[in-house]
């Protein structure tokens, strides 16, 4: 194996992971805080995606390449809007029942928005090529690799950067961290546990949002693509540990390159090997690498 | 205990005229009736299992799919590469099929609870999914029986050749899951009024108590998985000659996601709860999949609005409202009574083991 091929699989496996870590770290942030597996999850992925592509369906990126930014904020925001509607709503009263009731009302409202999608954007998919078109590919030793990966493989590295900056130094992510280590003495001293919640909440949507605008130019948004994500996010967040953020990179970068090596070698069954392996860490650390 | 024998005194009239009225379908109802009827007691039997783990024991197990589509998988297999074509001898097999998967999956599954063990039987479904969609395809398998018209099908002592699915049903088939069902049930009820099923309750409500007065934990749980995964194939594989297809995305986890929701919508504290469930959600599905396209916003409101204002179940809720027309209710803990229960069994001799 030449070196050539060695730069493109570790590419590929650095964008998959930062596909993953955009999703998994929403989730494993909703997880720890309010100790909630949020399966709607997947939605505010396809919503930011669905109305990333759009915008940029009637953008001139040619003209205005400060255009550009346009699109992952619209995405962002209508994931914000939707999960703020949701949170406040539908998914505070369950906070305190039994997980399976929990699971039972998210996968309600995925159901819900998956088909809210089809209804306000149609079954057809819906590709925003534009700004994978506009980049163009350049040349890395020998070989092209398309400039839009690496600018989602740096949007990946800057969410977890800012992520981490956020929890650890901001005085609003060190409540957020009382309130998931210890939600009872968080709330004797006095935090606005319901703030905290929505906090977190949007914040981890809004990731979610962002991710899946920014992803759909190299793609496109489809029905069904919630669901797709959200499986792979599992995986990650199995592999990493429910509810670390720490857990969810490494367990993005892990499930990167299993993926790689997997389609590369045997594509035939991918899939299973991404399972097995999810299967055989669990077996072994039933927490994940990371869980508490 | 004095709340379930009450509760199973009450049962009776009511399980008589259920049974007759069942039994009286095939001869007054249309079509789409019997259908309706003859997947809600095939679901019935898979929500009754479901519950084994849920409501008896705890466990969440997000991967039944799998146990019902190795069933299903079964009878499409050994009758198309195999020519078996006795659908007694094929239910059998699935029997013992999904018996062996239940095991293996058990295996690795019971050692863990509550969020780990549902995550855990998600993703061995979808190794199991994974592999069945590599191996048979994506497009699935046509089920020869009862249809063939090369050979002869036999279902006991009956034998059919290029019959027509629902002739089929009406003519025997019908009363052959009527049968599965009742025999399901009563297994069932057998199965969580005796020391195994106790102890499961008890393992629920606490499990160092239960390992203290000396309850073989883990072998309790396996044995609730393995069950409860047999009858779960039994059902896929009684599913199959209904249908006549077989395909991988009967084992999507949406699919054992509905599973889990038989239980819920019925009330997993009650012992028909799952069956309530199963009948009410196949009519609903039914209902709401010739009405409209957008059939998962309307499953999706279905489950908010049941999670938000049925908290304990359909059969839950009724039985609320009953008592507080009719009796005052004492409630107990059940973890005390099913504790005490199991200790008077254990220190008065009566448990043979």
């Amino acid at each position: 194996m030449s070196s050539d091929l060695i730069v493109l699989y570790l590419l590929n496996m650095l964008f998959y992971a930062s596909m993953l870590f955009m999703i998994s770290s929403g989730l494993n942030l909703i997880y720890g805080v309010m100790r909630i597996l949020n399966i709607a999850h997947g939605a505010f992925y396809a919503f930011g995606a669905y109305a990333g592509a759009w915008v940029v369906s009637f953008m001139l990126v040619d003209y205005y390449p400060l255009l550009f930014l346009v699109f992952p904020l619209v995405g962002t925001l209508a994931a914000v809007i939707v999960s703020s509607m949701l949170e406040s709503t539908l998914i505070n009263p369950v906070y305190r029942r039994r997980e399976e009731y929990q699971l039972l009302l998210t996968f309600g409202i995925l159901l819900i928005l998956e088909d809210s999608l089809k209804a306000i954007w149609g079954s057809t998919p819906l590709s925003a090529v534009e700004p994978f078109r506009v980049l163009g590919s350049i040349e890395i030793t020998r070989i092209t690799y398309p400039v839009y990966n690496l600018v989602i493989i740096l949007a990946g590295f800057i969410t977890a950067l800012t992520l981490w900056i956020y929890i650890t130094k901001t005085k609003t992510g060190v409540v957020m961290r009382a309130v998931a280590s210890d939600y009872e003495m968080a709330l004797a001293l006095g935090v606005n546990i319901r703030k905290v919640y929505m906090q977190t909440f949007i914040i981890a949507s809004a990731i979610a949002g962002f991710a899946g605008a920014i992803i759909v130019p190299t793609s496109a948004a489809v029905l069904g693509m919630s669901i797709e994500i959200l499986i792979l996010a599992f995986v990650v967040i199995v592999i990493g540990g429910l509810g670390s953020i720490k857990g969810a990179f490494l367990g993005s970068l892990l499930v990167g390159l299993t993926r790689v090596i997997g389609v590369t070698y045997f594509p035939k069954i991918e899939l299973v090997i991404l399972y097995a392996v999810a299967a055989i860490i669990l077996i072994i650390r039933p927490r994940g690498l990371f869980g508490k | 205990m004095n709340m379930m024998l009450k509760e199973s005194r009450g049962y009776w009239g009511f399980l008589i005229a259920a049974i007759a009225i069942l039994a009286s379908i095939p001869f007054h109802s249309p079509d789409y009736l019997l259908i309706i009827v003859s997947y809600g007691m095939i679901y019935s039997i898979v929500g009754l299992s479901v519950n084994l783990l849920l409501g008896y024991g705890g466990l969440v197990s997000f991967g039944h799919a799998a146990f019902f589509t190795v069933g299903a998988y079964t009878v499409a297999l050994l009758s198309l590469r195999l020519g078996i074509y006795s659908i007694d001898l094929l239910i059998i097999a699935s029997m013992i099929t999904s018996l062996l998967t239940a095991l293996a999956v058990g295996i690795l599954c019971i050692r863990h609870t509550r969020i780990y063990f549902m995550i855990l039987t998600f993703a061995l479904a979808e190794v199991i999914h994974a592999i069945i969609h590599r191996i048979f395809g994506a497009a699935g398998l046509a089920v020869p029986v009862p249809v063939s018209r090369i050979k002869e099908s036999t279902l006991l002592w009956f034998t059919f050749q290029g019959v027509n699915r629902l002739e089929f049903l009406r003519s025997i088939y019908y009363y052959y899951l009527l049968a599965w069902f009742i025999a399901s049930v009563v297994i069932y009820w057998i199965l969580v009024n005796s020391p195994v099923g106790k102890s499961l309750q008890a393992i629920r409500d606490n499990e160092e108590r239960a390992l203290s007065v000396g309850i073989p934990v883990n072998r309790v749980r396996l044995f609730a998985f393995i069950v409860s995964g047999m009858f779960t194939g039994i059902a896929g594989a009684l599913w199959t000659p209904l249908t006549g297809l077989v395909d991988p995305h009967m084992i999507h986890w949406d699919i054992s996601g509905e599973y889990v929701f038989y239980a819920l919508l019925g009330g997993v504290n009650s012992f028909i709860g799952p069956i309530v469930g199963a009948f009410i959600l196949t009519s609903l599905k039914d209902l709401i999949l010739s009405a409209t396209t957008y059939w998962r916003f309307f499953l999706g409101a279905t489950f908010v609005i049941f999670v938000l204002g049925f908290p304990s179940g359909v059969v839950g809720e009724v039985k609320k409202l009953l008592g507080k027309y009719f009796t005052p209710t004492i409630t107990m803990s059940s973890q005390i009574t099913t504790l005490n229960y199991l200790r008077n069994i254990l220190l008065g001799g009566k448990l043979h083991e």
